[in-house]
């Protein structure tokens, strides 16, 4: 079965880790568009509501990840929310899943391969 | 002395006898232009209350309280962790009570009868300002330690994610997103993600320890069967250790174990057993077997971890579990590392109500044993 491919949102504030998950995620078809940090996100938002997958870094300048949550309410979108994790930032993790961020996966382990994994298996989940 | 000390110091005098309370106050207000203001405590509990309640800056103890006595207020007080002092009276010289008063760190001693006016507000403020003089080499310590530890947080943080671009972009080459690589030159490229990925592992233990030592680190709930666990560490480490010409081999009582789940942070505890594991078969030679046992005692699991690597010297031994500490010997320098997983992995189990144990393997190398608890009752207490 071939996957749909996915629109996808990438919310990092770090330039070459922003293009590099950009590289990884395009080269598999996927439509990717980033900003680097949650002001940004909201207003490409505004003109491109409710991607199928944010990315979501949550240490960011001008607006964490944290307060991205709290004014994009996830629970009002359809967009799955994959929160970018650290061994060290488990209380922010929490606070992501309490507002309603979907999965967490730690940067650390984010390479390529595994984060097209993850991407095929929300796009299956989406599917079904 | 911060000068505004010297004003309103509130004093606390706890005795059971009115007369000599009556005594005290009198040579109170014999001092010139006392800074004191003195209040009276007739019993233990009046005491103890006024010093939960943290009302007095300076405490004065008569030793014989009814049927208890100044040194079970100063056992109780604690005053080596106090900011004010605690001075013990008796009604004559006595030696022994004397010795013990020192032991259980009050500031000073007096004999009833022995002291004018200016003995007693001298003996008081000399022993406000030690404890003052204390206290500001305490906090000294305190912002010195603190700033120590934001630098390592700080420095970490910004170390890791250039490190994480670097994994990412080399990453990519590996697998082929920049088109196929010749195998002589995938060979330095794994050389350097794997460097990469050492780097990233030390960096990511100087965090994991610096939010542990900063008791920000709170225990996540999760229950798990402990046994299906430890097989999938020892199912996820197996390929590295083959790679390393090592066996890694799991026995356990499935029976007992089947049903057995505990109650603990399980991300954590997979690291810790996965640190133990990835250890023994680091400090091991090749063809060397790894073995790994889980068996239940009455009130805890124990997972031992058994080696026949290089061991640890008598020596070394009370420096085991100590931060940064890595020993010499013929694998350290090959292996590498921050010295922090163990350090980490003790204070991880620790918080568990556990404990991990050391002894050498009888014929050669080393046994660590995890221990932890089958109830939660004896959890320490986690979030800080």
């Amino acid at each position: 079965m071939t996957l749909k491919k996915m629109n996808i949102l990438i919310i990092e504030d770090d330039e070459d880790l922003n293009k590099a998950y950009q590289m990884i995620i395009s080269s598999a078809g996927h439509t990717v568009v980033s900003a680097f940090d949650g002001q940004q996100a909201l207003d490409i938002l505004k003109d491109k509501p409710d991607p199928d997958i944010i990315f979501l870094d949550l240490r960011m300048p001008v607006m964490s990840g944290i307060e991205f949550l709290h004014e994009f309410k996830p629970e009002s979108h359809k967009s799955t929310i994959v929160v970018f994790s650290n061994y060290d930032a488990q209380d922010e993790v929490d606070k992501a899943f309490e507002l309603g961020a979907h999965r967490y996966i730690l940067k650390a382990r984010a390479a390529p391969k595994e984060l097209l994994r993850i991407i095929d298996e929300i796009a299956t989940q989406r599917n079904t | 002395m911060d000068p505004n000390y010297l004003k309103n110091i509130r004093v606390l005098v706890t005795e059971d006898d009115e007369d000599d309370w009556l005594i005290t106050k009198r040579i109170f207000s014999q001092i010139a232009n006392s800074p004191f203001v003195v209040d009276w405590a007739p019993t233990y509990g009046d005491a103890v209350k006024a010093i939960d309640e943290d009302s007095y800056d300076v405490y004065l103890l008569d030793y014989r309280l009814g049927e208890k006595t100044g040194t079970q207020i100063l056992e109780y007080a604690r005053p080596e962790s106090r900011r004010q002092p605690f001075i013990l009276m008796t009604g004559t010289s006595d030696k022994t009570v004397e010795a013990k008063s020192l032991k259980l760190a009050a500031a000073d001693y007096l004999v009833k009868g022995s002291f004018d006016a200016t003995l007693l507000s001298r003996t008081l403020l000399y022993a406000m300002q030690r404890k003052y003089l204390e206290q500001q080499r305490i906090d000294q310590l305190v912002e010195l330690n603190q700033a120590k530890e934001d630098f390592i947080s700080i420095a970490s943080h910004q170390l890791r994610t250039p490190a994480t671009g670097v994994k990412q972009y080399l990453g990519m080459l590996i697998e082929g997103f920049a088109g196929d690589i010749p195998k002589s030159q995938l060979e330095l490229l794994e050389n350097a993600y794997r460097n990469n990925e050492r780097q990233l592992k030390i960096i990511n233990d100087l965090l994991k320890v610096a939010q542990v030592d900063s008791g920000k680190l709170r225990l996540q709930n999760g229950v798990v069967n402990i046994y299906e666990l430890v097989e999938e560490v020892v199912e996820e480490l197996r390929a590295t250790i083959k790679e390393r010409g090592q066996k890694l081999t799991l026995d356990a009582d499935k029976k007992t174990l089947s049903s057995l789940k505990l109650e603990c942070d399980v991300d954590a505890v997979r690291m810790v057993i996965e640190n133990i594991i990835d250890n023994a078969s680091k400090y091991s030679s090749e063809n060397s077997t790894i073995s790994v046992e889980v068996t239940s005692a009455d009130n805890a699991v124990c997972i031992a971890i058994r080696d026949k690597g290089v061991g640890i010297t008598e020596e070394d031994l009370p420096r085991l579990f100590e931060k940064f500490v890595r020993f010499d010997n013929s694998l350290s320098t090959k292996v590498g590392g921050s010295g922090l997983g163990l350090y980490w992995a003790k204070r991880i189990i620790d918080l568990h109500g556990g404990r991990i144990d050391y002894e050498p393997n009888r014929s050669k190398g080393s046994i660590f044993t995890i221990t932890l608890p089958k109830s939660t009752k004896t959890v320490k207490k986690i979030t800080h």
